[in-house]
């Protein structure tokens, strides 16, 4: 991930952060739809498609980048992240067919209507329960990213703001 | 322009596995269907529950096992401090599982690093 954060400018690398961030709590919700209502469970999934389509323009040099390169000469942890990520990927199609499958809200909203179907259910709460596991590894994998950028662009201009202003109360 | 002809690949790539998986689940015949009889209705006379599943209180529906008599999805353990409970529940299993994956990997880097550096300490 380190190359990653060398090719993408401080602007991207700052958005990013943000719409991981965003991502993340939108899931948080997004995963207990008997607290949050089905109607905010299905709207919420349905607008974090466009976040990841985001996230995944954000990394989409690095996607480019190792598709070239999976069959050649490549690193342990890039390949282990690339297959990770690509089931990552598979499993959330899963999870938005089905949640479209089941719908009860979004769908009849557009006026489609879907025949009810078990199997559908089943995989919904399969995929999602999966999808948090594998949350769980590309959070693990992209940690070190994580804390680097996390300490970089939210902790130390915290910092520098509170060192700043008790600089400006010692002046005064 | 170019962004557009990304987006159209990531959709077009979501759109490809999407239908896989509907013709995957068609074909496969385990849909609603299944387990209906020629009125749209369940019989649970018939050739017994699908594995996993137990006769409602009317004994006619038929939801998943786990599932609460007063809500299949929506609305049920209740509000603010139900997502926050499921949200701390999410959150640690996060957590546990990049604590399981970090630590390791952290303490042999450190070793790695005390490996090198003491060589050189030893050779000073």
């Amino acid at each position: 991930m380190s190359d990653e954060v060398a090719r993408n400018t401080p602007v991207q690398t700052k958005t990013k952060l943000w719409l991981d961030l965003l991502i993340f709590a939108a899931f948080l919700v997004t995963m207990d739809p008997r607290s949050s209502g089905i109607a905010i469970h299905e709207w919420l999934s349905l607008a974090m498609l466009a976040a990841l389509i985001l996230h995944l323009l954000l990394s989409w040099d690095w996607i480019v980048s190792i598709s070239q390169r999976f069959l050649g000469k490549l690193g342990t942890q890039n390949r282990v992240n690339y297959i990770l990520n690509w089931l990552l990927f598979i499993d959330g199609t899963l999870l938005i067919v089905s949640g479209v499958m089941i719908s009860e809200v979004a769908m009849p909203f557009f006026g489609i209507r879907l025949p009810e179907g078990f199997a559908w259910r089943r995989l919904h709460d399969m995929s999602a329960n999966l999808g948090l596991l594998m949350l769980g590894l590309h959070t693990a994998l992209h940690w070190g990213w994580i804390v680097n950028t996390f300490s970089r662009y939210l902790v130390q201009p915290v910092v520098r703001l509170f060192s700043a202003k008790q600089k400006k109360d010692a002046a005064i | 322009m170019k962004t557009l002809g990304r987006i159209l690949i990531i959709l077009m790539v979501f759109a490809a596995l999407s239908a896989l998986m509907v013709v995957g689940v068609n074909a496969s015949g385990v849909s609603a269907s299944s387990f209906r009889g020629e009125g749209g209705e369940f019989r649970p006379g018939g050739e017994g529950f699908p594995p996993g599943f137990q006769p409602g209180a009317d004994g006619n529906r038929v939801r998943p096992e786990g599932f609460e008599e007063h809500s299949e999805r929506g609305e049920g353990r209740g509000g603010i401090s139900g997502l926050m409970f499921g949200a701390v529940r999410n959150i640690f299993v996060i957590a546990l599982l990049v604590t399981l994956i970090v630590w390791p990997r952290s303490v042999a880097r450190k070793k790695r690093k005390m490996d090198a550096v003491k060589p050189a300490i030893t050779e000073g």
